[in-house]
């Protein structure tokens, strides 16, 4: 019963610590939140496709084409150039999506438009980017003059122009061998002829899904929407991540009020009471654990209703809860059981618990790197923060109960030696 | 003899390294008294009640406080008795009540007799009026009152006090002497540390002499004033200290005992009004200035001074 009176005493003194609720709950709240504004949503959002903010763009075409060859004999112009039809990809419905395209006549009036912050991005296609197209000869390259403190919008646009860049370089190598092999055959090809084949690479290009489509977002195929889409997937492992880290924080922290009370004298003063030491041990114990189960109760129900966070179902991440926080628990007490004053304990907070949370963060740094995914895993297997995450993506993603198991024994495991050094370093102190 | 002996220690030893803290301590406290450990800093006396507390184990001896084993039977020893540390030993983000309520549980009180009592000790404190704020709003005084308060909810037989009145104002220290002499009034048996004269001679029944991890004296005032031949103590500051000068204070009719060191000579006369003429006269004689002249009527101060070199303060 005393080991409840403890446990009460301290949970409470917990939850009214201001800067303890910082860390239990705002912070890892905030950090997926930020995330998700970043990425344009929830998931709970009706869009499941990733919403990417439409660039502002400006266009100069300054293009004078070439009078040999009409590149696009299918409308009225006879001497449509290469700009024209960069001009046409760029502000086609395909595109409206992604950027709102303008248009102005002077390579000094799109950049004015950019400092003035009206665009955010200034395409300039020189005069000679027709015959740069058509021959490769240096002093075509299109201008992309940006705003320096956006990323996103410049690199799409850029992504498309090159692409688009690319389908002309086929057409001109494409002539060029075409050319080359008929004069080899003794052929000489009128015109006429060549500009049929260019024609024809040219509606290629225009159509060509990979030049204009590529950058379409779509909605994942209705299997994988069963689980989760991208966002959520990515949101998931996130605040899982954060739970984690902050929740082994916790455990610590609990931990420290060990310390704390031993410098206030309280603790000294517990153990000349009729209260067994072993009870007032248990008591601070239950309350590290209480704490620790109760802030991710709390992160998990938040996040759900606020990111849509899937977190699985009851009993997968039961298992993944109990020992994590058992861990998490044990984690702090074996550390607090080799520091003497809670000054040390700054140095711990600031080491070796953001060291080791930082090393089980590496399966989520690494899991869109495949060349890495496999490392990072094994490295954030290495600290027990590694092991509650994997339980966690476990019970999210529906892994068999073999494997949850597997992955809950080692967690206990952790737990088990953990607890017993912190436990006999604490006893031999106290004794 | 059991009977009447709240506390019998025997032999009790603690080291921390090298550092001999407690070395071969016993006494005897009677039930219903006021025992006092006086000492300097650094005597032992902490680390001696800690033990009686079952907050150390002793390196070797044991004692029995009212008749349980601390080696053997911790926490029957622990239902028995009341401790005041040293420090404040509060939860600062709780109240009074609250303050009390918990460390009543940790008694193992409960229900309405918990807090019945927790009533009545805030009554005998004088917070009742405070009872719902926060300990840290409270003052130093107010902080000790609650900190002895906290050791009296379940009524222990015995209470173990460690300098409760360091760092309070005179007021506070008035009321807390008060309450001692209550508790002992009651039926209480008190076990005391302090390093102030004026309260262990005030308070105490008996008294223990500690220094450097020993108890160097046990008894009631009177005997320990009788120990050290009840002398009136005598300092001189002189201009100069000779040889032949001490020899000659030596002889004169009344003075009991010489010692020097420095510039400083210390004599023990049984009456320091019959003997002052007769230093003067010797020390004009032999050429030498008295500086200054300080003179200690028997208490214990000259008692721990007598028995140990040096005085209480050093």
């Amino acid at each position: 019963m005393q080991a409840f009176d403890i446990a009460l005493k301290d949970i409470r003194h917990s939850f009214t610590s201001l800067f303890g609720l910082m860390f239990m709950f705002a912070v890892p709240l905030l950090i997926v939140g930020l995330f998700t504004v970043a990425f344009g949503g929830t998931v709970t959002s009706k869009r499941q496709t990733f919403s990417i903010p439409v660039t502002k763009v400006v266009l100069a075409n300054l293009d004078t084409g070439d009078q040999t060859v009409d590149l696009d004999p299918s409308d009225a112009d006879p001497s449509t150039t290469a700009g024209d039809i960069l001009t046409r990809v760029l502000a086609s419905d395909e595109m409206k999506e992604l950027m709102a395209v303008t248009t102005v006549t002077s390579a000094k009036a799109a950049r004015d438009t950019v400092d003035s912050r009206t665009a955010e991005v200034a395409i300039i296609i020189p005069e000679a980017f027709t015959k740069t197209c058509r021959e490769g000869v240096p002093g075509g390259a299109v201008e992309v003059y940006q705003d320096p403190t956006i990323t996103l919008g410049p690199g799409i646009v850029r992504a498309v122009i090159s692409q688009f860049a690319d389908e002309f370089a086929s057409v001109r190598i494409m002539t060029s061998t075409m050319t080359a092999g008929l004069t080899a055959a003794g052929i000489t090809p009128s015109p006429d002829s060549v500009s049929q084949a260019v024609r024809r690479f040219v509606e290629g290009a225009m159509t060509n899904e990979a030049a204009t489509g590529s950058l379409k977002t779509e909605a994942p195929p209705a299997k994988q929407q069963k689980s989760a889409s991208l966002l959520a997937t990515i949101l998931a492992v996130n605040m899982a991540a954060m739970m984690v880290f902050y929740v082994y924080y916790t455990g610590t922290a609990g931990a420290e009020s060990i310390l704390l009370e031993q410098e206030q004298g309280t603790l000294q003063r517990l153990f000349t009471t009729r209260t067994a030491p072993a009870v007032v041990m248990q008591g601070k114990m239950l309350a590290i654990l209480l704490t620790t189960v109760l802030q991710m109760l709390v992160l998990m129900l938040v996040s759900a209703l606020a990111f849509g966070i899937r977190w699985g179902g009851f009993l997968p991440i039961a298992i993944a809860l109990v020992p994590t926080a058992l861990c998490a628990s044990a984690f702090g007490i074996f550390l607090m059981s080799f520091l003497k004053t809670t000054r040390q304990a700054g140095v711990v907070f600031g080491g070796i618990v953001t060291a080791t949370g930082m090393l089980a963060l590496a399966s989520v740094f690494t899991m869109n790197v495949p060349s890495a995914a496999r490392l990072g895993q094994r490295v954030a297997l290495l600290v027990p923060q590694g092991w509650s995450l994997l339980a966690f993506r476990q019970a999210m993603d529906g892994a068999s109960f073999g494997s949850l198991f597997t992955t809950a024994a080692v967690l206990l495991a952790w737990t088990a030696v953990m607890f017993l050094v912190g436990r006999a370093r604490m006893a031999r102190r106290f004794a | 003899m059991g009977d009447t002996l709240a506390i019998q220690v025997q032999d009790l030893h603690r080291s921390f390294g090298q550092n001999r803290a407690v070395d071969g301590v016993s006494f005897d406290v009677l039930r219903g008294e006021i025992f006092s450990l006086l000492g300097p800093n650094g005597a032992g006396k902490t680390t001696t009640i800690s033990m009686l507390s079952c907050l150390l184990k002793a390196d070797s001896g044991d004692a029995l406080l009212m008749g349980h084993s601390i080696s053997t039977e911790p926490q029957l020893v622990k239902a028995s008795i009341g401790v005041v540390p040293q420090e404040v030993a509060l939860y600062s983000d709780l109240s009074a009540r609250e303050n009390l309520l918990f460390w009543g549980k940790m008694q193992g009180l409960r229900g309405s007799p918990l807090a019945r009592r927790v009533d009545e000790v805030l009554e005998v404190i004088g917070l009742t009026d405070r009872q719902k704020e926060r300990i840290s709003t409270y003052s130093g005084g107010m902080k000790r009152r609650v900190n002895i308060a906290v050791a009296l909810l379940h009524k222990p037989a015995l209470v173990i006090m460690d300098e409760p009145t360091v760092g309070i104002d005179p007021q506070s220290r008035r009321s807390i002497l008060d309450n001692v002499k209550q508790l002992r009034d009651q039926g209480m048996t008190v076990l005391y540390t302090t390093h102030y004269m004026e309260e262990a001679q005030e308070l105490s029944d008996h008294v223990g002499i500690m220094d450097h991890g020993r108890l160097v004296a046990v008894g009631t005032q009177r005997e320990l004033v009788k120990s050290v031949g009840e002398l009136d103590r005598i300092q001189l500051r002189l201009s100069e200290l000779t040889e032949g000068f001490l020899e000659t204070m030596k002889t004169i009719e009344g003075i009991r005992d010489v010692t020097s060191g420095d510039d400083i000579v210390t004599v023990l006369a049984a009456d320091s009004n019959r003997v002052l003429p007769r230093l003067f006269e010797s020390a004009a004689g032999a050429g030498v200035r008295i500086v200054s002249v300080d003179i200690q009527e028997p208490n214990l101060e000259a008692v721990f001074l007598r028995l140990t070199g040096r005085a209480l303060r050093d």
